[in-house]
């Protein structure tokens, strides 16, 4: 490249005063006027400029703009500039690559007139990539997950590179007019350890749904609160407590006295009881009763024995009656649940009844708010009571999330909280934009693409979770426009991404197994249904490496664009470029440009194609070269660049290029010598 | 004090809780009688005596050793817990085992104490156990008042409330509030009960008159007059009291307990007095 600028550089026009170029710059109409100059000089006919060797300034043809001066001072000898017109004219003739035929350079001219970039309405836009813009859009339209498109470009560098910004300029055009992606929310529907279920959505109601379900959570629980506090549910439940009770005590209370009446007498011990016979609320001794007639005795130990038939039978409901009080409890707790969640979730039915996910949930977490209502209460009826200070008394049903109740101390807990949901963090972020979302990757990765899981603090835990969007998730109804040299230098990417587009599915990673990231409880999330189309961007080096690496590579990208590398030099494309440059000036930060510098840069993108009136479309160079000449115009304190600071940034790499080839050369030749004295 | 923990029977912790409570609201020593019931012992004689439980419903004989040991395990278990929570208290404990029958065992003890004792047993407050409140105060002279604690629901914290049927008891059973609520820190509440409205308007207008312008205490009647004893007893677990001191024999404590009464919603310790 070092060679090819060489070949390029003019000499530099004597410094007797002011760089045209900074006169125009200072004074735009000048420059302006200098264009007119320019225009009425060259609508005579093709301009040649008599350069002081005599070569044709390539320019010549390019009608934008003539003062002749720095082409005429800059053009040297032993320039290879060829002239062009002339080449141009002879390659028709000779039935050379179709080029545009000599613009008319006055025409063109004139629906070219600008001062500086400045005046143009920069643009990202390729000229002459019809074909490729229509292959991509081809490829966006095809249905099926394995008609992407590779896009082959010269210079496609990372994010910023203009071809790599027109494609996702082309990509953005096309999706603007495709309906908007539906949404996706993650939420548990069962108690944990349980998977992340995935909500389907119509676009822009995934968000509002979180928001209004959440609400309904706390307000389910702040009201579930409340109620179960309530001096008329405490009443319920001790009704309920005292059926059981009058089944149990009473039936034994009743007993006893029967029995006393009997004269017999139940006494409790440590593990059941025994019955004796009594008189006069003592217990008879046994060498006294074995004193007292037979039949006497005999009756004693029958009615004991009745008694004792009696008792059995009562300790024997017992267990059933327990059962029936406990279940009578999950019962009256369930009904208050439903009668909360009823009242709580209407709403939001009501306002999601056309979305299946949205109702199925609903109902699903109605149920988990029943049970686990009552489960609450029913840890809470047979733990020693222990209040939290200023807390409710609460007992988590949730072992396996390490909730209380174990312990039986009581904890004041948002029970409802694992089962919030969530739309994939990031999300929030990307611009709602019209139609299709179309998401930019410049440095693939697994994670990157596939979203991963995080947590608020401490591990992931099945359901406790919370995803985090991938470029995937982001794009997910619409397109991704990826770096391809990024994605063959990471297989874990491309594996991660083939796998998404032959599955048609969006499996979030788990933290890696055995880190302290993870539990062992940790569950993958419910995979997403996918819908995208790619758009690898890169260089045809590539294409063939990630071909040669997988053989599906090709299978999945079945379209290939191919952006021009060079375009006919014509005023058309000579008008595009220059909005090219005024991207460029943009990106960068850049002075604006003049005419005359963008004419300059012009040249250097034709000569940069071999001449013969075209373009090159690599314009990374180009740009990096806009770049130097920015330097150096700002180091002259000039307030645009003109062809004098492109020259300038020629001519200082072509320097710095000898200074390393003579370093080169004599480091070389050192080391022959030595061999040589060696020798 | 005199607290009596009947080894075959489940000792309520709530029960030697009340127990520290009342001592240390009148600065006094509990004197606790381990009971191994004698009549146990005496039931493992006949030849026919089987013990019956949930586990065992066709009966197994009585192991007299089984028996002795588990009761002296139990005894072991509440005398640790009682000890700590009088330690904690600053309150003075004597444990003394013995075997007898336990009604027998307190009458003794309260007679050897002399008079002004106060009995506390460490069976959970039951309608049966309320029932024989009546034959306790009959067959333990020496006692003065009985202490009762339930284990059913939370564990209240309002005020402590002395239950007023008779205005002549108003002073002592005030005073008992005043100590106890000084141990706890509460309030005291002064609730009132009458069989008609015209003698609960004058008792609640004397009571008034009688504690008016002492802090931290309250009057309210306790349920409608003449609401019976039901009534009474649900207006007195609405106020969630920590405490009740109330007089056997009255509308709340009626001789014969029936359902509905206070054992059933009582979720405080009770000091019954003579």
């Amino acid at each position: 490249m070092q060679m090819f600028f060489k070949r390029l550089r003019k000499e530099r026009p004597a410094a007797t005063g002011p760089e045209p170029d900074a006169a125009a710059a200072e004074s735009p109409p000048a420059g302006a006027d200098l264009a007119v100059a320019g225009l009425a000089g060259a609508g005579d006919g093709p301009v040649e400029t008599a350069s002081e060797e005599g070569d044709a300034a390539p320019a010549a043809a390019s009608g934008l703009m003539r003062d002749g001066h720095d082409r005429v001072s800059g053009a040297s000898a032993g320039d290879t500039v060829p002239d062009l017109r002339s080449e141009v004219e002879t390659s028709a003739e000779s039935g050379g690559h179709a080029v545009s035929p000599q613009p008319d350079t006055a025409t063109a001219h004139r629906a070219c007139s600008f001062a500086t970039s400045a005046d143009l309405e920069p643009s990202t836009d390729l000229p002459g990539q019809e074909q490729a813009r229509a292959a991509v859009e081809f490829a966006l339209a095809m249905g099926g997950h394995d008609f992407n498109v590779f896009v082959s470009a010269p210079g496609v560098g990372a994010a910023g590179s203009v071809v790599r910004t027109a494609v996702l300029d082309w990509v953005r055009a096309y999706a603007a007019s495709r309906p908007a992606a539906d949404e996706w929310v993650y939420a548990i529907d069962r108690e944990p350890p349980a998977p992340l279920r995935a909500l389907r959505f119509p676009a822009s109601r995934g968000k509002t749904f979180v928001g209004q379900f959440n609400e309904a959570l706390a307000e389910f629980t702040a009201i579930a609160r409340t109620v179960l506090a309530s001096d008329e549910h405490a009443a319920r439940r001790r009704a309920v407590d005292e059926a059981y009770r009058i089944e149990t005590e009473q039936a034994l209370d009743a007993l006893e006295a029967r029995a006393e009446s009997l004269n017999i007498a139940i006494l409790k011990t440590p593990t059941g009881h025994v019955m004796a016979p009594m008189h006069d609320g003592e217990v008879v001794r046994a060498e006294t009763f074995a004193g007292l007639p037979t039949s006497y005795r005999e009756d004693v130990e029958r009615r004991i024995a009745d008694v004792e038939r009696e008792l059995v039978e009562i300790l024997a409901r017992k267990p059933g009656a327990d059962r029936r009080r406990r279940r009578q409890h999950l019962q009256l707790d369930g009904d208050v649940a439903r009668a909360i969640s009823e009242t709580v979730f209407a709403e939001l039915l009501e306002a999601f009844a056309d979305v299946p996910d949205a109702i199925r949930h609903i109902a699903a977490i109605e149920t988990v708010a029943a049970t686990g209502l009552a489960g609450m209460r029913g840890e809470i009826s047979v733990s020693v009571n222990a209040h939290a200070p200023g807390g409710a008394l609460v007992a988590g049903p949730f072992p396996a999330l390490g909730l209380g109740g174990g312990d039986g101390i009581a904890r004041d807990l948002d029970w409802l909280a694992p089962y919030r949901a969530h739309v994939p963090l990031a999300v929030e972020g990307v611009a709602a934009a019209i139609g299709a979302p179309v998401v930019d990757v410049v440095l693939p990765s697994a994670p990157e693409l596939t979203g991963r899981m995080v947590s608020a603090g401490g591990s992931v835990r099945a359901g406790s979770g919370v995803v985090v969007a991938g470029a995937l998730h982001r794009a997910n109804g619409g397109y991704i426009v990826v770096d391809a040299d990024g994605l063959g230098a990471d297989p874990q990417a491309w594996r991660a991404l083939k796998r998404a587009l032959v599955s048609g599915e969006i499996r979030v990673s788990l933290p890696a197994e055995g880190s302290a990231d993870r539990s062992a409880s940790a569950v993958e999330p419910e995979p997403i249904e996918l819908k995208v189309k790619i758009v690898a961007v890169g260089s045809a080096a590539a294409r063939a490496h990630l071909e040669r690496t997988d053989a599906e590579f090709a299978r999945l990208f079945k379209v290939a664009a191919m952006i021009e590398d060079h375009v006919a030099r014509t005023p058309e494309n000579q008008e595009a470029f220059a909005r090219l440059i005024g991207s460029i000036v943009t990106a960068h930060k850049l002075l604006p440009v003049t005419a005359e510098g963008i004419e300059r840069l012009l040249d250097v993108a034709e000569a940069m194609s071999g001449g013969a009136r075209r373009i090159s479309l690599d314009l990374e160079p180009i740009a990096d070269l806009a770049r130097e000449a920015d330097h150096w115009a700002r180091a002259a304190g000039r307030e645009a660049i003109g062809s004098g600071d492109v020259e300038e940034a020629l001519a200082t790499r072509i320097e710095r290029a000898g200074a390393a080839e003579a370093a080169e050369t004599a480091s070389g030749a050192g080391r022959r010598r030595s061999r040589g004295d060696e020798a | 004090m005199v607290l009596g923990i009947e080894c075959s029977e489940p000792v309520s912790a709530r029960a030697l809780a009340a127990t520290v409570h009342v001592a240390q609201a009148f600065h006094a020593e509990v004197e606790c009688l381990l009971i191994e019931d004698r009549q146990l012992f005496d039931v493992a004689n006949y030849t026919f005596a089987r013990e019956v439980s949930a586990a065992a419903p066709t009966g197994r004989g009585i192991d007299i050793d089984a028996l002795a040991t588990d009761m002296r395990l139990a005894a072991r278990g509440a005398e640790r817990n009682l000890s700590a929570m009088a330690r904690d208290a600053d309150v003075p404990v004597q444990f003394r085992p013995l075997r007898d029958a336990p009604v027998k065992a307190l009458a003794d003890a309260c007679q050897a104490m002399g008079p002004w004792n106060a009995v506390a047993l460490s069976r959970p407050l039951s309608r049966r156990l309320l029932a024989r409140t009546g034959r306790l105060f009959d067959r333990v002279t020496g006692m003065t008042g009985v202490v009762m604690a339930s284990d059913r629901g939370d564990v209240a914290d309002g005020p402590v409330v002395a239950v007023v049927e008779d205005f002549d008891r108003l002073a002592g059973m005030r005073r008992t509030a005043e100590r106890l609520a000084r141990v706890s820190g509460r309030d005291v509440r002064i609730a009132i009960i009458a069989a008609t409205r015209r003698q609960l308007a004058w008792l609640e207008r004397e009571v008034r008159q009688s504690v008016a312008g002492m802090p931290g205490v309250d009057v309210v009647p306790l349920g409608a007059a003449g609401g019976g004893a039901e009534v009474a007893a649900e207006a007195l677990r609405r106020i969630n009291p920590s405490f009740v001191v109330a007089a056997h024999g009255g509308q709340l404590l009626p001789a014969e307990p029936t359902p509905g009464t206070l054992a059933d919603v009582l979720a405080s310790p009770l000091l019954i007095v003579r």
